[in-house]
């Protein structure tokens, strides 16, 4: 953040030019709107002629934007609880507010079809269930079976890939089109490249000094996960590696003089990321990396078996791992990257995504002798943060780090 | 050098102050207030007040490190630093041998489990929520219309078990008026409310994996509680070593800190 990256203001153009697609899509009906989640398997929504958009990145950027409050308050006023998710509760609320016509913060276009896999979390396809229920558009679930040891890797993906069959004689009765296979080939290929592009731009910050921070790359998981149809999202990657290789080569850091490169576990508080940032950096610390990424990394796309591989990505998707795939992901992370303590952000109304975290935590704690805090706070929901005691504990895992070089 | 540790809790602010070397041949002298809303002020009035017990003042002290909730507060302090470290700073001077540290405060709580060499191996703080703290204690004691102190002594008396179900400290608050209207005898639902603030303990203890030989002590207001210091032990089956003023360990910590600055 200290030195701001091109590839910041490239990326804004980006965000703009995808959601300013969105609205004249919304008026000009010329393709049909879908809303996905982020493992599913998206490439087939491209190559069916679907302009897709994310519940879970608008919670996100409502959460960052200070809006989903009021999204959120406006499904509290309906019963929905508390507790529950506050993406879901962001994203119904925003939608009852833009149907009922009390206004949401700079709404997705209004849907055609939702497209939602279990793969990421238990509650995805009753969040999505309601949506369907409030828009009255279908909407179709991708089972994904947990990838937990003993389960047949071959069949979880032929599991998936039937459905995705399934899924595209649905979409070609739905949209009166033909599934056109060269046009999903070259979605994979873009979708490869891009998948690349990110993986590069990731592996930059195992470098001392991190010549990008994690607040830094937060946001550029939007192309590989909204854009990485279009060659566009490749481009962008592979234009990030160059300025990331120049500031390595002209040793530029993130931020000058930090001494102690963390690890970040979970999604980011987005309404608190300048918050934490400052923090971290007062007491000399840098985030340097997450498993949070591999999230965004759609890594087994493969162009010579384009729908083989789309289900794999979706059967393989990371929060569709077992604790014990995460729990190495990220001892590999910690060393790979030369970590030297890490930032653990529990989520209050996150229960899938929080659930191993203290496992995970504390097994890095044990095997590397890595310091570790568990922070509490919440996706977008302000009320859950807790900025005391997460100072205090931020302040803590400070200076146990300066205890263990002294 | 004369050196000070103000710790300023929620609704403690507590002073050590410790005089070393040349001249000196050492000394200690502590003092507390209620916090308030006037950190500074508070703070120099304890910091005053703990340096008049040796016939010093304010101005004598020589380097103060800070540490609390409060601990950014104050422009005079040599350095902040939090109550994780102070307070494990604290327990292993006074027991070397410690490799778990429990403080419980007014509004929090918190578990320090150290290695043989006093380092810190990982730490755990109760969530937003006031169940396993002193505040837990003092609305169950105003509920039942008797003193924070006299809650222990009557839960002694306790002839029969009741469990709380709430552990939300504003939900224990109705569950008790319910229960004083179901005609529960007052000494057993003092020994229920202790029996929950442990509870809550227990869980941020196992939080952090103690080493099962660990050696424990607990600090803050609430180690002064025996009811509470008892049922833990119980639910541990170890004892837990129990300083003799043990509201001031951290307070104490961050003075021995403000030593080693130098």
């Amino acid at each position: 953040m200290n030195q701001r990256l091109e590839a910041q203001h490239r990326l804004g153009g980006l965000i703009q030019k995808h959601y300013g697609r969105a609205r004249e899509i919304e008026r000009t009906r010329e393709q049909p709107i879908a809303w996905a989640s982020t493992g599913a398997p998206n490439e087939i929504l491209w190559a069916m002629g679907f302009f897709v958009q994310f519940p879970e990145a608008y919670a996100a950027t409502c959460g960052a934007r200070h809006a989903a409050h009021a999204h959120c308050a406006v499904t509290e006023a309906r019963g929905y609880e508390r507790h529950l998710c506050t993406y879901c509760r962001n994203s119904i609320g925003a939608s009852l507010a833009e149907m009922e016509g009390t206004g949401a913060f700079e709404p997705l276009a209004r849907p055609d079809f939702l497209l939602v896999s279990n793969n990421s979390c238990i509650l995805i396809t009753k969040w999505w269930e309601h949506l369907s229920h409030y828009w009255k558009i279908p909407m179709i679930n991708i089972d994904s079976p947990l990838v937990v040891p003993g389960m047949d890797r071959g069949d979880i993906i032929g599991h998936v890939k039937r459905q995705c069959i399934d899924l595209i004689q649905f979409l070609e009765d739905f949209t009166k089109k033909r599934f056109d296979h060269d046009r999903m080939k070259e979605i994979v290929e873009n979708g490869k490249r891009s998948a690349d592009g990110y993986r590069g731009m990731l592996d930059a910050s195992r470098h001392d000094p991190v010549p990008a921070s994690f607040f830094d790359l937060i946001g550029h998981n939007f192309p590989n996960l909204v854009l990485r149809y279009d060659p566009a999202s490749a481009e962008h990657y592979e234009q990030m590696k160059t300025e990331l290789d120049m500031r390595i080569a002209g040793g530029v850091a993130a931020a000058p003089g930090m001494k102690y490169r963390l690890y970040w576990d979970g999604v980011p508080y987005w309404f608190a990321i300048r918050n934490l940032y400052e923090k971290l950096r007062n007491f000399g610390m840098s985030l340097v990396t997450s498993t949070y990424f591999e999230v965004f990394a759609f890594e087994n796309l493969d162009p010579s078996h384009p729908l083989d591989s789309v289900a794999e990505n979706t059967a393989m998707f990371y929060l569709n791992r077992s604790v014990g795939y995460k729990t190495e992901t990220t001892e590999r992370i910690f060393r790979d990257f030369h970590l030297d303590g890490g930032v653990f952000a529990y989520a209050s109304s996150c229960k899938p995504f929080s659930i191993s975290m203290h496992y995970i935590a504390d097994t890095v704690r044990k095997k590397l002798g890595a310091p570790v805090t568990i922070i509490e706070g919440d996706l977008v929901d302000e009320t859950f943060y807790d900025e005391e005691r997460n100072n205090t504990k931020l302040q803590a895992l400070a200076e146990a780090l300066a205890a263990k070089r002294k | 050098m004369i050196v000070a540790g103000l710790d300023i809790g929620s609704t403690t602010t507590k002073a050590v102050i410790l005089g070393f070397g040349q001249g000196f041949g050492g000394f200690y002298s502590d003092s507390m207030k209620p916090t308030g809303i006037d950190m500074p002020s508070v703070s120099k009035e304890v910091i005053g007040e703990a340096a008049g017990k040796v016939r010093l003042s304010f101005n004598d002290i020589e380097r103060i490190v800070s540490t609390g909730y409060g601990r950014i507060s104050v422009p005079f302090r040599t350095r902040e630093m939090t109550e994780i470290t102070c307070n494990a700073t604290g327990v292993r001077k006074l027991y070397p041998q410690a490799t778990l540290a429990v403080d419980i405060g007014g509004q929090d709580s918190k578990v320090i489990k150290m290695d043989a060499s006093g380092r810190i191996l990982a730490f755990a703080m109760n969530d937003r929520c006031a169940a396993g703290t002193g505040q837990f204690l003092e609305g169950a004691a105003r509920t039942l219309g008797v003193s924070i102190d006299d809650l222990a002594k009557i839960s002694r008396e306790s002839k029969r078990k009741i469990t709380m179900n709430s552990t939300c400290a504003v939900f224990a608050q109705t569950e008790i008026v319910s229960l004083i209207t179901g005609r529960a005898k007052t000494e057993d639902i003092a020994a229920a409310v202790h029996e929950a603030v442990a509870n809550r303990v227990y869980g941020l203890i196992r939080s952090v994996n103690p080493e099962p030989a660990a050696q424990i002590v607990m600090t803050g207001g609430v180690a002064r509680n025996a009811a509470v210091v008892g049922s833990l032990e119980r639910m541990l089956d170890r004892e837990i070593l129990v300083p003799n003023n043990p509201q001031v360990v951290t307070a104490y910590g961050a003075a021995l800190l403000a030593e080693d600055l130098g």
